[in-house]
């Protein structure tokens, strides 16, 4: 597929115009794909998802591209801060939902010696 | 004697805050413990200390991007840009000389922790708007990262900002990333003397308003002008306004905002030198930097309204001040009691804000609120933000608020 690339070259923000046929079964998808793959490198050789607009339903499934289990689950329990009953826009940023209790329990980390290598003063 | 726990690797970090958690023991988290008098005191029975965890590990000027650990003193973070003639645009002051200790001491985990900023607040905001990307360990005893190390980024909840000005409350960060640019080549300061302290709020507004793009705006009082080492208007109240750039076009504006300024009273113009040693002078509050421990309040009001609640606070006790952030900063020294309820109460008064007390004895800062106090559905977001990062409270418990 041919892209045409508009660049903001002073801080690196690439806007890749994917070009394509939507009279053409299958071409759409194909286009988003692209689009999806595009994403991937970026994270990839170290940028990032987006550099404006922000994640939503488009660029929610990659997220799990640039942020581990962790990662997205720390940014969860700041929403549950805030909304603890999911009422704003759920399912816009996150690709998997938790309920805010779940995301409350603490893990039990059993039989781990109190930190042996750390010297103490 | 609280035990040290002295971490050298993020692996380190994690283990003292998995073991921590699990214990439910509190920690008390140090760099250099430069603003260890900052806050509430707390009662932890182990300190760990992030000194040892040092290095910048990633600098490319021409991405304007540095990567450091989070112990990393910000003196050599500051010295490695200065060699690219680069800065960290928001001009972290230093509390030391304030607080009674060496100079130039403190990390960039600091710096990021407490939200840091100096004069240039104004035009190029705090640490907060400046964080790229961190990676951390929360109280829950679980590494994650945020951010990243390009300077355009808004994917996802951006939890580095959110850790800014948490004082260690939230997470223990690891590394920092952050952007940096390059420094001005000249700079120059115009001196409005002899002003009170209502004209030259308004001659603040005025610079500020105008096309000479201020970088700083400072008013020093008759009295406490006289303390800074070079006592700009001979010792007399000076309104400071700094201009910066490369050298014709920093001529072209000091003498703009001259003649813009004329109206209210005579000027004169500070060289690159003298302004660079005024600015770092008033950032690091040089006039009540005096070895003593008479209580210091850092005000956050609104700009237009700082003379007034001078006035107001002039007329019930005895104080020193002067503004920064063209009126928006007030520090403020108390000659006598800490004076907490008539602080808040003049604030709320005329405008709002925040008063911090950033100096005061142990036992004033057990008894007074020294973060605003903030309202009741405010505290209570305050709260679960913490319980979310930190269930057990085990990070820094207290600091900033009692049980948080």
């Amino acid at each position: 597929m041919r892209v045409a690339n508009v660049f903001h070259a002073g801080d690196g923000n690439l806007h890749p115009l994917i070009l394509y046929d939507a009279n053409i079964p299958g071409e759409l998808d194909k286009t988003e794909e692209f689009g999806a793959d595009i994403l991937r490198l970026c994270v990839e050789v170290g940028g990032v998802l987006t550099g404006e607009h922000g994640v939503g339903v488009e660029k929610r499934d990659l997220m799990p591209v640039m942020f581990n289990e962790t990662d997205l689950k720390q940014q969860q329990r700041v929403k549950c801060a805030f909304d603890d009953k999911h009422l704003l826009n759920p399912g816009k940023m996150f690709p998997q939902l938790h309920h805010c209790a779940e995301l409350g329990r603490m893990h039990v980390h059993k039989g781990k010696l109190p930190f042996p290598d750390i010297p103490r003063f | 004697m609280s035990d040290i726990l002295k971490a050298k690797t993020a692996d380190d970090v994690l283990e003292a805050v998995v073991w921590a958690s699990a214990e439910k023991t509190p920690l008390e988290i140090v760099g250099h413990g430069s603003k260890r008098a900052i806050g509430r005191l707390m009662q932890t029975a182990h300190t760990l200390d992030l000194s040892s965890l040092s290095g910048i590990t990633l600098y490319e000027p021409e991405e304007l991007v540095i990567c450091a650990k989070a112990g990393t003193p910000i003196a050599e973070i500051e010295e490695t840009l200065a060699k690219n003639n680069q800065e960290l645009q928001f001009e972290p002051m230093d509390y030391g000389p304030l607080l009674g200790i060496k100079p130039a001491q403190g990390t960039i985990g600091g710096v990021l922790a407490t939200n840091l900023s100096g004069p240039r607040r104004l035009k190029a905001g705090a640490a907060r708007d400046h964080i790229l990307g961190i990676e951390a360990v929360s109280g829950r005893g679980e590494a994650f990262k945020s951010g990243g190390k390009v300077i355009k980024n808004v994917t996802g909840y951006d939890l580095s900002k959110g850790l800014a000005g948490s004082w260690g409350t939230l997470a223990v960060v690891t590394d920092v990333n952050f952007k940096v640019l390059p420094k001005a080549d000249s700079e120059a300061t115009v001196v409005v003397e002899e002003l009170i302290d209502e004209d030259a709020c308004k001659a603040m507004a005025a610079a500020m308003g105008s096309s000479a793009e201020v970088s700083a705006a400072a008013h020093l009082p008759e009295g406490v002008s006289a303390r800074f080492s070079q006592k700009p208007a001979g010792g007399a109240a000076a309104t400071l306004l700094r201009i910066e750039g490369i050298k014709p076009s920093v001529d072209y504006r000091s003498k703009a905002l001259q003649k813009l300024l004329a109206g209210f009273g005579r000027s004169s113009l500070l060289d690159r030198d003298q302004s660079q040693n005024i600015w770092r002078e008033i950032r690091d509050v040089r006039p009540f930097a005096n070895g003593s421990q008479k209580p210091v309040w850092r005000l956050s009001v609104t700009p237009s309204r700082a003379h007034e609640i001078l006035l107001a606070l002039r007329m019930q006790t005895s104080v020193d001040a002067f503004l920064d952030w063209q009126g928006g900063l007030i520090w403020l020294e108390m000659q006598g009691d800490v004076e907490a309820e008539l602080v808040r109460y003049t604030l709320n008064t005329y405008g709002g804000g925040h008063a911090t007390l950033v100096r005061a004895d142990p036992a004033t800062r057990n008894s007074v609120a020294v973060f605003q106090p903030q309202e009741k559905a405010l505290a209570a977001l305050s709260r679960r933000i913490k319980e979310n990062f930190d269930p057990h409270g085990v990070l820094n418990p207290g600091r900033m608020v009692e049980g948080v």
